[in-house]
């Protein structure tokens, strides 16, 4: 794998890290002000399928409590007025998802506006997709999937600004982060270990009244070693199709682009985020996400409603391997193109209905239906157990409970 | 044309009782132990109690969920519930962007955490007795 000034900035800033640490913890002892807070949060969801050929987010047709209920705990150890430590460990039920560190870093907020975080974060792309287990944030127990599954990056280790800013008649923030990371990520459906070399990012939103206006860009390099097609890359190579055999790894930059749009009242609340994924893998899909949600509030009840859609599409891949020459390459040419007409197509419309009760001011009961709707013989995010059906289509059911404390 | 009437002496009187902070006219006062004196915007204040930057440095504190003065302040100064204040409130603590404003159980707490540190800012009804060395900041109307 390349070595990138990535690399030499990782090893300087755990330096760093750990440097500023070593220091502020020698003056913790004298400090009034140092304190260490503890909070977390953690959601019981249960949820069920009504259809045995397919499974969606791991949900089939019986009762399942394990998909996503999770704990999760967080230290806010404060070194001084303007130094703190934040780490937040997390526990899925689930085995599909990463139980662990989520986030540890260095905060620095030298004024109110201005602060700076060093070391390992989530990635802001989406407007929840840094609190995306928290479901106390938001009003569904599984945003749409459309928008919050397609990415590729989750977590990076790095730097990350953020400005605040306000007038008399408007405030807002504007912040920028850069970072890598090494670990596994999901490319084709399969967990592969995968080396961002860089993910960068700026993003600013603005609250004008009641509504506000969010934009972000993104952009990021991965590396990744795709392990079940390295022998049908070695044999190209052997062919001299050293284009081709290029495809079947992934050495790619994606950017991701996003505008949200949010409107809060007593009465009504409405969201909204249109997600463009472009990438030049040919493993790694263009992706193009949006939803809207509308609710509406009878507190402590809420009610709302999401239709939310995506539509996929992979770039066509260089295939030198020539047709009619002799059977075996022939047979080379054919199979090169079975694996990209192999690859997942995640288009999919869907309507969410949904209530949320808030019972205690930090406790939340949620119900929702979802109704999913994908194209015929593609993948639509389900998992499939009979490919014989063409049909994609299946209404998920959830119940949950949130918390944070 | 109409000939403009000097006010009288009991005019006067009752504006100048409508302008005194916190008297008349104001169900809510957000007030600060703040010097030089300032005014804020509605938008100003909103910012500051949702944990927004503010260029005077200011730092709120608040009142808890069920405290029937909060339920005005987020109505008529937030626009939101406290639902979804709450909801808010866990994406900006777990994102590690801000947290929520200090709670104090009364608004005597609240005011006498004031009185011992500059430059906090607190809402608080307008039927409470203010010291003088508080600023009124900005009035809610009825």
């Amino acid at each position: 794998m390349k070595k990138t000034i990535f690399s030499n900035l990782y090893r300087t800033y755990i330096f760093s890290f750990f440097l500023a640490t070593s220091l502020f913890l020698h003056g913790v002892g004298q400090a009034e002000e140092s304190r260490v807070e503890f909070s977390g949060f953690a959601r019981a969801v249960v949820g069920q399928l009504d259809e045995e050929n397919l499974d969606f987010l791991g949900y089939d047709d019986g009762y399942s409590f394990s998909e996503q209920s999770l704990l999760a705990l967080r230290a806010d150890f404060a070194l001084s007025e303007s130094f703190s430590i934040v780490a937040q460990a997390i526990g899925h039920t689930s085995d599909a998802r990463d139980s662990g560190i989520q986030w540890l870093y260095l905060d620095y907020a030298p004024t109110q506006n201005l602060s700076f975080k060093l070391g390992r974060q989530r990635i802001p792309l989406f407007n929840y997709s840094d609190v995306i287990d928290v479901g106390f944030a938001y009003s569904w127990i599984t945003p749409p999937t459309q928008v919050y599954t397609t990415y590729i990056f989750s977590e990076f280790d790095g730097i990350l600004s953020r400005y605040e800013f306000t007038t008399k008649s408007v405030s807002g923030s504007v912040g920028a982060y850069l970072g890598q990371f090494d670990g596994d990520i999901q490319i084709v459906g399969v967990e592969q270990d995968t080396k961002v070399d860089y993910v960068g990012g700026v993003f600013a939103s603005v609250n004008l009244d009641n509504f506000t206006f969010s934009a972000a860009y993104h952009k990021g390099k991965v590396e990744a070693d795709i392990l079940q097609l390295d022998a049908f890359e070695d044999l190209l190579r052997m062919f001299n199709f050293n284009s081709s055999a290029d495809e079947l790894s992934i050495d790619d930059k994606a950017s991701f682009f996003k505008i949200g749009l949010t409107y809060n009242s007593l009465d009504f609340f409405v969201e909204s985020e249109f997600t463009k994924i472009k990438a030049n893998s040919s493993f790694v899909p263009a992706v193009d996400a949006s939803y809207l949600m509308a609710g509406y509030n009878f507190s402590p009840f809420s009610v709302h409603a999401t239709v939310a859609q995506s539509k996929v599409h992979y770039q066509a891949p260089v295939n030198e391997i020539p047709l009619g020459v002799n059977p075996q390459l022939d047979a080379l040419h054919y199979g090169f193109n079975q694996i990209f007409a192999s690859l997942p197509i995640d288009n999919l419309k869907s309507l969410t209905l949904g209530t949320r009760y808030d019972w205690k001011h930090n406790i939340a009961f949620k119900a929702e239906v979802t109704v999913l709707k994908g194209d015929d013989n593609e993948r639509s995010f389900f998992i499939v157990t009979d490919t014989s059906l063409p049909e994609r289509e299946a209404t998920l059911f959830q119940l949950a409970a949130e918390w944070v404390f | 044309m109409k000939l403009r009437v000097p006010l009288s002496i009991t005019k006067l009187a009752v504006l100048c009782i409508m302008c005194a902070p916190g008297v008349v006219n104001a169900s809510l006062l957000v007030v600060g132990n703040v010097d030089p004196p300032i005014t804020l915007s509605k938008s100003e204040v909103k910012a500051i109690f949702m944990g927004g930057a503010n260029s005077h440095q200011l730092k709120a504190v608040a009142l808890p969920p069920e405290n029937k003065t909060r339920k005005q302040f987020n109505a008529k100064v937030v626009g939101m519930t406290e639902s979804r204040i709450q909801s808010y409130w866990a994406q900006m603590r777990f994102s590690g962007r801000q947290k929520p404003p200090r709670e104090f159980s009364n608004e005597q707490a609240l005011l006498d955490y004031l009185l011992e540190n500059p430059g906090t800012v607190a809402y608080v009804s307008s039927e409470v007795e203010l010291d003088e060395r508080l600023v009124v900041l900005y009035q809610v109307g009825n």
